[in-house]
């Protein structure tokens, strides 16, 4: 609720109780300074979050600090990897967060201090806020694959943090031979985007189809199982047979190792020699929140469910992939729903009022071909302290669906697109 | 909430000038007021698909433009799964029927005031 909304309900209330009240709420609006937010992360957390307390409260102060001055988003980002379209179709400038009188700072945070609400720049400038809200996503754990490092990566790229890793892919799967093998290695749970690889061997293996039709996919998977599996399953038999194949957990799928200058992946059983290898090693939150103890040892960073408050630290709060959300998975959409969440939290400790817990819901749309998606659909309610979700029954979208119904959800997917980044960036 | 930037001595007035306030402000007519913050609540996971305001770019229909009847018609009806879609009847189970008339409110008159 903004400042003036505020002053006007308390001037009512108070000219209908007494009139010394009234003066109070006058004092307040104009001698204390705007409560000061904090915010780590101007990606689908932080940026979702800026631009919703904004359009609430055109006075808070409120600052968000991102390292990169433009935003590539990791939803869509596949369609990059295939040809599709170019990096720039998913990609963000910080004008509209500017223009909405949103400090955006366009530093490193270095480090902060959780009791302090304070957050150290490079450079070694330090800022102080009321509410500290971290959006930071997540770090990649290079120590979990043996052979796996940054400068492996610039022969083996994740491209799990969209920008260059996409486009260094993109480039690979265009210079590979036809007949090349593309290696996927997939990280154990939990991680960002749980459907993101085998969109990706999807979107990939259409590039294949009409580019290099004798190419093979191999996905190397950590877990026995996987969301949408069905779906995805269906979806290559119906466009892509004999073109991808998945190996689990179970039958040494698992990644291990890797040797970058041979382009070998190795698991527990064989080894692969790649023309192309997109290894996505394991994660945890961003180093700045493990560092601070946010996650206390855990990797991740408890929170309350309703307000999305840092366990460990009050004042703190914590978004998105970097936050432990009980069954809400680690997607944008999850991360601006929970911004939403966290920003009424805010709002009310700001009023020093009570609040109504927002409604979590997460969906999620994969593609199989350009014209060729599916969705899975989450409602969620907070049960025992912890996100769990509503029903667990008729989530995705059924199998046998025709090809008008796939054509209408990739419409949907486009639309849903356009609408959250409009929110975030527009 | 012990933050209170100099403002600890503000109250919040009494619920029925509060209520009307709501009212006045947000332009509301068929839903109480003290709705509102229900409403709102649960409005905000609408509009990361149907936009800000009910307001959508492409396929996801626009829901402002709905009039409060064409709203509560299709919802109910996409959650008792009497009336097919790409996505909505599934997300519809999320909901109460007392649950969307706040919705129908907030998306079609309190949005559009």
């Amino acid at each position: 609720m903004s400042g003036l909304t505020r002053r006007r309900l308390l001037l009512g209330g108070g000219l209908a109780a007494t009139g010394a009240l009234a003066l109070l709420p006058w004092r307040a609006a104009f001698a204390a300074p705007a409560a000061r937010v904090g915010i780590v992360g101007g990606g689908f957390g932080g940026a979702s979050l800026a631009r919703y307390l904004r359009r609430h409260d055109p006075k808070l102060s409120i600052t968000l600090i991102e390292r990169e001055a433009t935003y590539v988003t990791c939803p869509f980002s596949n369609g990059v990897i295939a040809g599709l379209y170019p990096l720039k179709d998913v990609s963000f400038g910080y004008g509209a967060l500017h223009a909405a009188t949103i400090d955006t700072i366009h530093a490193e945070a270095l480090r902060l201090d959780p009791v302090r609400k304070s957050v150290t720049l490079a450079g070694g400038k330090t800022l102080q806020f009321d509410f500290l809200v971290l959006a930071p996503g997540i770090d990649l754990m290079w120590e979990s694959i043996e052979g796996y490092s940054p400068k492996a990566a610039e022969q083996m790229p994740h491209a799990w943090k969209a920008g260059a890793q996409t486009q260094l892919l993109r480039r690979q799967i265009e210079a590979m031979p036809n007949g090349g093998l593309l290696v996927i290695a997939v990280p154990p749970m939990p991680y960002r985007c749980p459907p993101g690889p085998y969109e990706r061997a999807s979107l990939i293996a259409h590039y294949f189809k009409q580019n290099k039709p004798e190419s093979k996919i191999i996905i190397l998977d950590s877990s026995d199982a996987f969301i949408k599996q069905e779906l995805f399953m269906e979806a290559w038999n119906r466009l892509y047979p004999g073109m991808i194949e998945w190996i689990p957990g179970s039958k040494s799928g698992k990644v291990l190792r890797v040797e970058a200058n041979t382009m070998k992946v190795f698991t527990g059983f064989d080894d692969y020699k790649a023309a192309v290898a997109n290894i996505i090693p394991a994660q945890r939150a961003a180093k700045i929140a493990v560092d601070a103890g946010l996650d206390e040892g855990t990797g991740y960073c408890a929170i309350d469910p309703a307000s999305f408050e840092s366990r460990r630290h009050r004042g703190v709060y914590v978004l998105g992939d970097a936050a432990i959300a009980g069954e809400m998975p680690k997607s944008g959409f999850s991360a601006n729903n929970q911004a939403k969440a966290c920003g009424r939290a805010i709002l009310a400790a700001i009023a020093a009022k009570p609040f109504v817990p927002a409604k979590l819901l997460n969906i999620c749309y994969s593609f199989a071909k350009p014209d060729y998606a599916f969705s899975i659909v989450d409602g969620f309610e907070v049960k025992n302290g912890t996100i769990q979700l509503s029903f667990s029954d008729h989530r995705t979208t059924p199998l046998d669906a025709g090809d008008e119904e796939h054509r209408l959800e990739a419409e949907s997917a486009h639309s849903w697109y356009a609408n959250i980044t409009a929110d975030m960036f527009g | 909430m012990s933050l209170c930037f100099g403002c600890a001595d503000v109250r919040i007035p009494a619920q029925p000038a509060f209520a009307a306030a709501l009212v006045f402000w947000f332009g509301m007519s068929t839903a109480s007021a003290a709705d509102y913050p229900r409403a709102e609540a649960l409005a905000d996971a609408c509009t990361s698909c149907h936009g800000i305001k009910g307001r959508s770019h492409g396929y996801i229909p626009s829901l402002d433009t709905l009039s409060r009847i064409e709203f509560l018609q299709a919802l109910e009806e996409y959650r008792r799964q009497k009336r097919s879609a790409t996505i909505m009847n599934r997300i519809a189970r999320s909901y109460t029927a007392e649950e969307i008339e706040l919705l129908a409110d907030y998306f079609t008159s309190g949005a559009k005031r």
